[in-house]
C-alpha cells in the first residue's frame, strides 16, 4: 500500500475534539459523525463477511454436488450469508452510517434530536451483532432455516436458532431507536429557512425510512419473540396440531420484512437523487414528485407483503389484492427513475466515481424492479417463485440497489469528512468490474431460475452446470472489483490528495463547511436562503 | 375431559382409536365437574355419567348417557375400571343410530370429504346465515298459553335456543348450561337481553314448556325475572319458517328429533348476529355476542372496546382476544400520537447552547 503522499494522520475538525482519547472517543462518542462512522465501519465489515460467505456460496455451486462444503454447512452458509447480509448489513448500512454522517448537517443542525439515544442505538446494534455472531459458533451450530426463519422448521430444527433470533431481536430496537431519532431530528432541528420544501430528498428519503422503521419493526419483534416461545415452551403458536397456524408467521415475518425492503432501498434513493443533480450540474427534475414518491413508495410498500405468500396458501382475492398493491409500488418507484433521467436530459454529465455508481444504479434497480413486477403477478410468481430468478432478482434491487447506492455515497460523502480522497482511476476500473461482474453472476441466475434452478439447494441438475460456472465467474469478478474499491478508498482516505471547499460542487449545506467538519458543524446557526439543488454560486460553470 | 382425570391411552387404543373422548361428565351437583345444573330430579341418588366423544370415522360427534358404575362407586374407582368404561365406549359405536342422534356443527361439516354423504346429513344441519333477519311476525304460545308474536317477545339483543322440551339428551345439557351461565352475564336479563326457548316439536304444549320453565329457572344460582327467558311453542309453520330463516335444519325421528345443537343471538331488530354452537356456553362469549346484537342502540363505551378487542373465531366458534388487532391499534396510536406531537407543538426549532455532551 504505498502512496506517492506522505502517511499523515487526518486532522482538524471533529477528529480533534473531546476530552477522551483512542477507543473510548469513539465509542463513547455522543457526535453524530462519530456515530456515524462507527457504523459504517461495522456495516462495511458484516458486509465484507457478507460477501466472503456469497463467494463461498457461489464456489460450492460451481459444479453439481458437492464441490467444497457438505449440505448441512451449504444450509448454514446462505442463512448466514443472508442474516448478516439483511440485518447487519443493508438494514442499518445507509441511514445509520450516511443518514448519522450527513443528515443533520444537511439539515442545518449541529447533532440528532437525542445524541445519547443515538449513541445508545449503535451499542444496541453492536451488541445485537455479537449476539448473532455468538450463535454461529455455539449451541447446535449456525441456524440453517434461510434468514426468513420460517416455521415449523425454525421451531425445530437444532441448530441455535433462538441465540440468532434473539440478537435480530436486539437489531430491532437499534433500528427503532434510529427511526425516532431522526423522525424528532428532521421535524426539530431544522435550521431557520429550511422548509419542507427545501429538505434534500437524501432527507426527506431518511424520513419516509424512518417512519418505516418506527412502524414495521415492533412487528418483527414480536414475531422473533413467538418463534422464541415455540422453541423453548412449545406453545404451539405456529402448530396447527394445538391450534396455531404456521402461515400467520409467515403473514407476521413479512408485515415487517416487506416493508423493510423500504427500509433498505428508500435512502439508496435518497442518495441517487442527491448525486445525480450534482454531476449533471442541473437542478434536480420533479422535486415534489420524488420526495412526494419517497413517501408514498414507504406508506404503499407496507401493504403488499402477500406477495411473498402467493405460494403458501391464499384466498384467491388475497392474492389479487396483494398483486394490484404490488402494481402500485411501481408508480412511485418508476416517477423517481424518470425524473433522474429527466435531471440527466441536457445535463453537464460529469462521469466521476460517484455518478457512475449512481448510473449503475439506475440500471441495476430498473432490472430489479422490473422482473420484481415478474414475481409480484401472481401467475407468473408461480412459475418462478422459489427459483434462483428470486434470488437474481432481489439481489438486483439489494446490491445492484442499495449497495451500489452505498458505494456511490462512500465516494461522494467520504473525502469530506476525511479532507483526503480516493484515486480517480482505480476507482473507475473497480467499478467497472463491479459493474461487469456484477451482471455476469445475477442476469445467469435470473435465467437460471427461469429454466428451474431452485433457490437454496445445495445439487442441481447436469444441465444447469454451465450457466453456474457462469456465475461463479461473475462472482470472481465482482470480489476483484470490491476488493480494488475498498483498497483505494482506504488507501486514498488516510493517504491520498487533500480534499477541500467543494470539489463537486454540491449545493447542499454539507459543502458549505469546512472540511472535515468542525464538531457542531456550523460556527454560527445556518439561514438557508436557496433549496438543496439550486448551484447558482457553487463556482462550478 | 374431566378435570383431574387422565384415561390411559391404551383404553382408546382398545378400541382402535375411532372414539376421541371430548369430556366426560354428570349433571349430578355433587359430582358436576362442570359446575352443572342439577337438572335430573334423581341424579343425587342415581346419578349417570354423559360421554361426549367424537366418532372419528363417522366424524360426528356423539354424545350419551352411560350408568357405568353401581351405587357407591366413586368417580375414582369408576375411572380405574378402564374395562367398564371400554364396555361403554363399544357400545357407543355399536349403536349408529345415536350417532346422528344429534349432529353438532352441521355446518361445519360441508365440504368435508370424511363426512358421510346420508341422506341425514342433507336434511339436518346448520346454514349460517349471519346477517339475515328471522320473521317478527310469526306466532307462537308462550308458557302460560298466550299468543304471541315475535314482534312483541323480541325488544333487544335476543338469545334464540331451538330445543324441544320432550327432548332426555343434549337440548337438557344446552338449556342447562344456558342457566348456569346466565347468572354470570354482566347484563341486566329482560332489560338488555332475553332468551327465547322455541320447541322444534308441534306437538308439545304451553304445559310441558312451563314446566321447563320452571325447571331452568330453579336450577338457576340466584333469582332470574321468568319474563326474560320465555319457553315457546308452536304449529309446525311457524316453527318452520323461524329456522329456515336461521338456516337451522332437523329432522323428526320417531319421537326424537335429529337437530343441530346451536343457540342464535338476534338484534331487536330481528338480524341475527352470531350462532353459538355446542352445549356449553362461555360467559364471554354469551356477553360479547349480546353486546353485538345491542351495538348502536345502549352498548357502554367500555363494552364497544371490549367487542372490539375480541372477535369471532368460526374456527373455534368461540370469542377469541384479538391480539394483532389491539397491538396494531397501540402501535398506530402511539405513532399517530408522536407524528401529531411533532407536527403540533413548538413547530420551531428550539435555540439550544449545544447537544449535550461531545
Amino acid at each position: 500500500m504505498s502512496s506517492p503522499q506522505e502517511a499523515v494522520p487526518v486532522t482538524g475538525g471533529f477528529w480533534q475534539d473531546t476530552g477522551r482519547t483512542g477507543i473510548k472517543s469513539w465509542i463513547f462518542s455522543t457526535d453524530h459523525k462519530r456515530i456515524g462512522l462507527l457504523y459504517l465501519y461495522s456495516v462495511l465489515g458484516f458486509f465484507l463477511v457478507g460477501a466472503l460467505l456469497g463467494l463461498l456460496l457461489r464456489l460450492e455451486l460451481m459444479a453439481p454436488g458437492r464441490t467444497i462444503v457438505s449440505a448441512e454447512n451449504y444450509n448454514a452458509l446462505f442463512t448466514v450469508h443472508g442474516v448478516v447480509m439483511i440485518f447487519l448489513f443493508i438494514i442499518p448500512g445507509i441511514p445509520a452510517s450516511f443518514g448519522n454522517l450527513i443528515m443533520p448537517i444537511q439539515i442545518g443542525a449541529r447533532d440528532v434530536s437525542f445524541p445519547r439515544l443515538n449513541l445508545l442505538s449503535w451499542w444496541l446494534y453492536a451488541i445485537g451483532a455479537l449476539i448473532v455472531l455468538t450463535s454461529l459458533f455455539t449451541g447446535g451450530g449456525a441456524p440453517d432455516t434461510g434468514w426468513t426463519f420460517y416455521v415449523p422448521f425454525s421451531a425445530r430444527t437444532g441448530t441455535n436458532v433462538s441465540l440468532a433470533v434473539f440478537g435480530v431481536f436486539v437489531l430491532g430496537f437499534s433500528s427503532i431507536l434510529t427511526g425516532i431519532n431522526f423522525v424528532t431530528t428532521i421535524h426539530r432541528l431544522r435550521a431557520e429557512g429550511m422548509n419542507w420544501g427545501r429538505l434534500p430528498l437524501f432527507v426527506w428519503s431518511l424520513y419516509a425510512t424512518a417512519w418505516v422503521q418506527i412502524l414495521a419493526t415492533p412487528i418483527i419483534a414480536i414475531t422473533l419473540v413467538m418463534v422464541i416461545a415455540e422453541r423453548t415452551l412449545g406453545i404451539g403458536l405456529f402448530d396447527p396440531g394445538r391450534g396455531g397456524d404456521p402461515i400467520m408467521f409467515q403473514h407476521l415475518f413479512w408485515i415487517y420484512s416487506h416493508p423493510a425492503v423500504y427500509i433498505m432501498i428508500l435512502p439508496a434513493m435518497g442518495v441517487i437523487s442527491d448525486i445525480i443533480p450534482v454531476f449533471s450540474r442541473k437542478p434536480i427534475f420533479g422535486y415534489k414528485m420524488i420526495a412526494f414518491s419517497s413517501v408514498a413508495i414507504a406508506a404503499a410498500g407496507s401493504l403488499v407483503w402477500g406477495h411473498h405468500m402467493y405460494t403458501s396458501g391464499m384466498s384467491d382475492t388475497a392474492v389479487m389484492i396483494f398483486s394490484f398493491l404490488t402494481f402500485i409500488v411501481a408508480i412511485p418507484s418508476a416517477i423517481k427513475v424518470f425524473n433522474w433521467v429527466s435531471t440527466l436530459y441536457k445535463g453537464s454529465i460529469s462521469l466521476e466515481a460517484p455518478m457512475l455508481f449512481a448510473l449503475s444504479f439506475i440500471l441495476l434497480f430498473s432490472i430489479g424492479g422490473l422482473s420484481g413486477l415478474i414475481l409480484g403477478a401472481a401467475a407468473t410468481d408461480i412459475h418462478v417463485h422459489d427459483t434462483h430468478f428470486v434470488v437474481g432478482h432481489f439481489h438486483y434491487v439489494m446490491f445492484g440497489g442499495t449497495a451500489f447506492a452505498f458505494f456511490a455515497a462512500a465516494h461522494y460523502w467520504l473525502p469530506k469528512f476525511y479532507g483526503r480522497r480516493y484515486q480517480e482511476r482505480p476507482a473507475l476500473v473497480a467499478w467497472f468490474l463491479m459493474f461487469v461482474g456484477f451482471n455476469l453472476l445475477y442476469f445467469t441466475m435470473q435465467v437460471l431460475g427461469m429454466q428451474g434452478m431452485p433457490r437454496r439447494y445445495y445439487d442441481y441438475l447436469p444441465e444447469f452446470e454451465r450457466l453456474n460456472l457462469v456465475a461463479t465467474i461473475g462472482s470472481w469478478i465482482l470480489a476483484a472489483g470490491l476488493i480494488l474499491m475498498v483498497v483505494n478508498l482506504w488507501r486514498g482516505l488516510l493517504r491520498g490528495e487533500p480534499f477541500v471547499g467543494n470539489p463537486w460542487g454540491g449545493a447542499t449545506l454539507e459543502w458549505s463547511i469546512p472540511t472535515p467538519p468542525p464538531t457542531e458543524n456550523f460556527e454560527e446557526e445556518p439561514i438557508v436562503t436557496h433549496g438543496p439543488y439550486d448551484f447558482k454560486g457553487t463556482g462550478i460553470p | 375431559m374431566v378435570a383431574g382425570y387422565s384415561l390411559p391411552l391404551p383404553l382408546w387404543e382398545g378400541v382402535g382409536g375411532r372414539v376421541r373422548l371430548i369430556r366426560l361428565f354428570t349433571l349430578s351437583p355433587s359430582l358436576s365437574h362442570q359446575g352443572g345444573g342439577g337438572l335430573c330430579s334423581n341424579a343425587a341418588s342415581n346419578p349417570h355419567f354423559y360421554l361426549k366423544a367424537i366418532d372419528t370415522e363417522k366424524d360426528c360427534l356423539i354424545m350419551s348417557k352411560f350408568d357405568l358404575y353401581s351405587n357407591g362407586d366413586s368417580m375414582a374407582n369408576m375411572l380405574n375400571a378402564p374395562g367398564r368404561l371400554l364396555a361403554g365406549i363399544a357400545a357407543l359405536l355399536l349403536l349408529p343410530a345415536l350417532c346422528f342422534a344429534h349432529v353438532e356443527e352441521g355446518a361445519a361439516k360441508k365440504g368435508n370429504p370424511l363426512a358421510p354423504s346420508s341422506e341425514s346429513d342433507l336434511l339436518v344441519g346448520l346454514d349460517e346465515k349471519l346477517g339475515a333477519t328471522i320473521p317478527l311476525d310469526l306466532v307462537f304460545r308462550d308458557e302460560t298459553g298466550r299468543s304471541r308474536n315475535l314482534r312483541e317477545l323480541i325488544t333487544g339483543p335476543t338469545i334464540i335456543v331451538p330445543v324441544y322440551y320432550g327432548c332426555t339428551n343434549v337440548c337438557n345439557f344446552l338449556q342447562g348450561d344456558l342457566a348456569r351461565v346466565l347468572p354470570m352475564v354482566k347484563r341486566t336479563p329482560g332489560v338488555d337481553y332475553r332468551i327465547l326457548s322455541v320447541s322444534i316439536d308441534e306437538t308439545e304444549t304451553p304445559q310441558l314448556a312451563a314446566g321447563s320453565q320452571r325447571m331452568y329457572l330453579a336450577a338457576m344460582k340466584g333469582p332470574f325475572p321468568a319474563e326474560a327467558w320465555h319457553f315457546l311453542t308452536g304449529d309446525a309453520a311457524n316453527i318452520r319458517s323461524l329456522t329456515e330463516a336461521a338456516g337451522y335444519r332437523f329432522q323428526r325421528r320417531g319421537r326424537d328429533f335429529m337437530h343441530p345443537l346451536a343457540s342464535f343471538v338476534v338484534a331487536g331488530d330481528g338480524k341475527i348476529v352470531r350462532y353459538l354452537y355446542g352445549t356449553s356456553f362461555l360467559a364471554k362469549d354469551l356477553t360479547l355476542a349480546l353486546v353485538e346484537a345491542g351495538q348502536g342502540k345502549t352498548g357502554a363505551t367500555i363494552r364497544k372496546m371490549v367487542s372490539y378487542c375480541f372477535t369471532f373465531d368460526p374456527a373455534q366458534k368461540s370469542y377469541q382476544f384479538n391480539l394483532l388487532r389491539v397491538s396494531a391499534t397501540v402501535v398506530i396510536l402511539c405513532c399517530g400520537s408522536f407524528f401529531s406531537f411533532l407536527v403540533l407543538t413548538g413547530g420551531k426549532r428550539s435555540k439550544r447552547k449545544g447537544s449535550g455532551e461531545k
